[in-house]
């Protein structure tokens, strides 16, 4: 009898990978047994699979019992055996057999788990011919077992490849793998999602055809060289455009790396990454970054503006008033004086008002006193008041009969309407008429206000009502003001939620039109 | 004889006031808006003095210094800057460009008047 060493371990482990202890009977292996039981003539046939300690009778032919015990049976002989093994004797075993030959059965791996055995309570022997058909029958039983282990493998598989999914599935970026070619083999949810195309027809596609045409030639190239000379470890990191199904683009950061699956197959997986909202976070925050800088430069010209502006008002009232404390000048001059230091306090109070109104608009502190208002009203007290104040210009006025009234703030339009008129006559310093239209337009009411002054150059057209951006230029230059009055009227228009714009051909003058709808953002 | 000082400065109250200042202080004076036209100004006459804004559109007051010095037959004549700004460094620039003299607006009388007969006075010795 040849007794070969056995892996117990990995016997018992395989055996339990199968999971056949203590299972059902099944026709397959009944088949087997039956026609071992009919073929050898014995009363009883068994597939016993041999556990640690015992023996489970996966198939019985004319046996009772589904389980013996172990340790000393004719079983652990025969498994412990490759060839077949028989036994006679006039003492009858556990089960009441006196002669009993088994064939020991491998499971794919080799590894011996069970016996096909034939029994017999009588004494007889077995012969040759006999033991080869018991041989053939084990082999029958062993492509049994190999189907049983066949099945428990693919579960397993079944298994992974469930886990798989569900783990590519549920992650956020896009998964792709790519085989040697260089086309895309696999795409997760997340990759269809993103490229907005179905996994079909992503599939087949190289990585570098779902990149915006200028990303293109870079991945080929670095998907090239890899695929030509594949590394024992390769990983790019790059930023590039990705382009959806549907031709929108959207920055990606793709993570290529390689992998080898057998000794001469490689394959590429991309973790493609949408990183849209952090280009639009940091976008974000370098326009903040920038609007902190301008509006930082913003305040120091302000500071340094209205410094200047203060100081060369005081220069008037100080050096004026000097004057007539000093010295005597004669009735006129000494009224021509005071007219200066009264202009000068003027200039100072406007300033001073206007810097305040505006810095309580900007922070929200101020109200708007609503009453229905006739603008047309408004235009016209205003071109009085100004008139009264100059000879050399003329106030025309164009207004629309039926001109619908507005909802808005009857002190704070009169300042827009006033602040447009002087700064017509301030930039017409040659005279002139200064036209003051009024309309009604959709639902809206626009005013406009045309002079033939100095007008202004188009670059300035947008930064005239920002604050402090005072057009500085020669002609201009000597026209005082603190640059404060166009963005007062803006902030109030604006607050009337209407809109005012600036049209212009310098040296010829320049429109200023506002707008406030006719009916008030939010009110019934 | 009375001394002739040009004067430029782009605010128009500013002139008026120099315009007094220098009438009452006994000067006769030449007042102009810039740079250019306090270039035309000197070209016309050889003033006794200059006094110039800093800031002001087209020439500058710097700009007009360093012009000033570049010609030899108006080497001589004392420039007096004035500026309404409040940066730091001022001094460091005015010397820089040539300038005799700087003071802040607003200018008083009183130290107008000590300032120009001082810079007249040295120009005589």
């Amino acid at each position: 009898m040849s007794r070969v060493p056995i892996d117990e371990a990995g016997r018992l482990e395989s055996l339990n990978r199968l999971d056949l202890l203590g299972s059902a009977p099944e026709e397959r292996f009944d088949r087997i047994t039956r026609l071992a039981r009919r073929l050898l003539g014995t009363p009883a046939a068994v597939i016993a699979l041999v556990g640690v300690d015992r023996v489970w009778l996966k198939s019985a032919q004319g046996l009772a019992p589904r389980e013996v015990a172990r340790p000393g049976t004719h079983f652990e002989r025969a498994l412990n055996s490759r060839r077949p093994y028989s036994h006679s004797g006039s003492e009858p075993d556990e089960l009441g057999m006196r002669s009993f030959a088994g064939k020991s059965l491998a499971e794919p791996a080799g590894h011996r788990i069970g016996v096909l055995a034939v029994m017999d309570p009588e004494l007889r022997d077995f012969g040759e011919d006999e033991l080869e058909l018991l041989v053939d029958l084990a082999a029958l039983a062993e492509r049994e077992l190999g189907r049983s282990a066949f099945d428990r493998l693919l579960d397993e598989y079944r298994g992974h490849a469930a886990w798989a999914q569900s783990v590519m599935d549920n992650v956020a970026e896009a998964l792709v793998t790519v085989d040697q070619e260089g086309r895309i083999r696999s795409v997760n949810r997340a990759g269809v999602t993103m490229f907005r195309r179905p996994a079909t027809d992503l599939i087949g596609q190289t990585v570098p055809e779902i990149l915006a045409p200028e990303d293109q030639t870079e991945l080929e190239r670095i998907l090239r060289q890899h695929l030509s000379a594949p590394a024992e470890s390769f990983s790019v990191h790059r930023e590039v455009t990705a382009q959806g199904g549907d031709g929108t683009r959207f920055p990606v950061e793709i993570d290529l790396g390689g992998t080898w699956i057998t000794e001469d197959e490689t394959m590429l997986v991309a973790v493609i990454r949408d990183i849209t909202e952090r280009k639009n976070a940091e976008a974000r925050l370098l326009q903040a970054i920038d609007d902190l800088d301008r509006i930082s430069k913003a305040k120091s010209y302000f500071v340094s503006l209205v410094g200047h502006e203060f100081r060369t008002a005081l220069t008037g009232i100080q050096g004026f008033s000097e004057l007539l404390a000093e010295q005597d000048f004669d009735p006129e001059e000494v009224k021509e004086f005071a007219r200066e230091i009264h202009n000068e306090g003027k200039r100072l109070t406007r300033m001073i008002s206007e810097m305040l109104d505006l810095e309580r608009m900007e922070s929200g502190r101020m109200q708007l006193n609503y009453s229905e208002l006739d603008l047309n009203r408004v235009v016209a007290e205003v071109a009085d008041r100004f008139q009264a104040t100059t000879q050399q210009h003329w106030m025309l006025l164009d207004l629309d009969a039926q001109l619908p009234k507005v909802e808005g703030d009857a002190d704070k339009l009169t300042q827009v309407v006033a602040n447009l008129v002087s700064n017509a006559i301030k930039y017409s310093p040659q005279g002139g008429d200064v036209l003051i239209r009024s309309a009604s337009q959709a639902s809206e009411v626009r005013v406009s206000i045309t002079d033939h002054g100095l007008g202004l150059p188009p670059e300035a057209l947008d930064t005239v009502f920002e604050r402090y951006a005072r057009h500085e230029s020669k002609d201009r230059e000597s026209i005082g003001g603190t640059g404060l009055g166009l963005p007062l009227v803006r902030q109030i228009v604006e607050m009337h939620g209407g809109r005012v714009w600036a049209e212009s051909e310098q040296g010829k003058g320049s429109t200023f039109t506002f707008s406030i709808p006719t009916h008030r953002a939010g009110s019934a | 004889m009375t001394a002739t000082i040009v004067v430029a400065d782009d605010d128009a109250t500013i002139r008026r006031l120099m315009g007094v200042f220098l009438r009452t202080l006994g000067y006769r004076g030449v007042v102009v808006e810039d740079g250019i036209q306090a270039l035309a100004a000197v070209a016309e006459e050889v003033p006794d003095l200059v006094i110039s804004d800093v800031h002001m559109p087209n020439l500058g007051g710097l700009e007009l210094t360093r012009k000033l010095r570049e010609d030899p037959r108006l080497a001589r004549v004392p420039i007096l800057l004035f500026s309404a700004s409040i940066s730091q460094g001022e001094d460091a620039i005015w010397q820089g460009a040539g300038a005799d003299g700087f003071i802040t607006k607003p200018p008083t009388l009183s130290a107008l008047r000590e300032t120009l007969s001082g810079m007249l006075e040295e120009r005589r010795t």
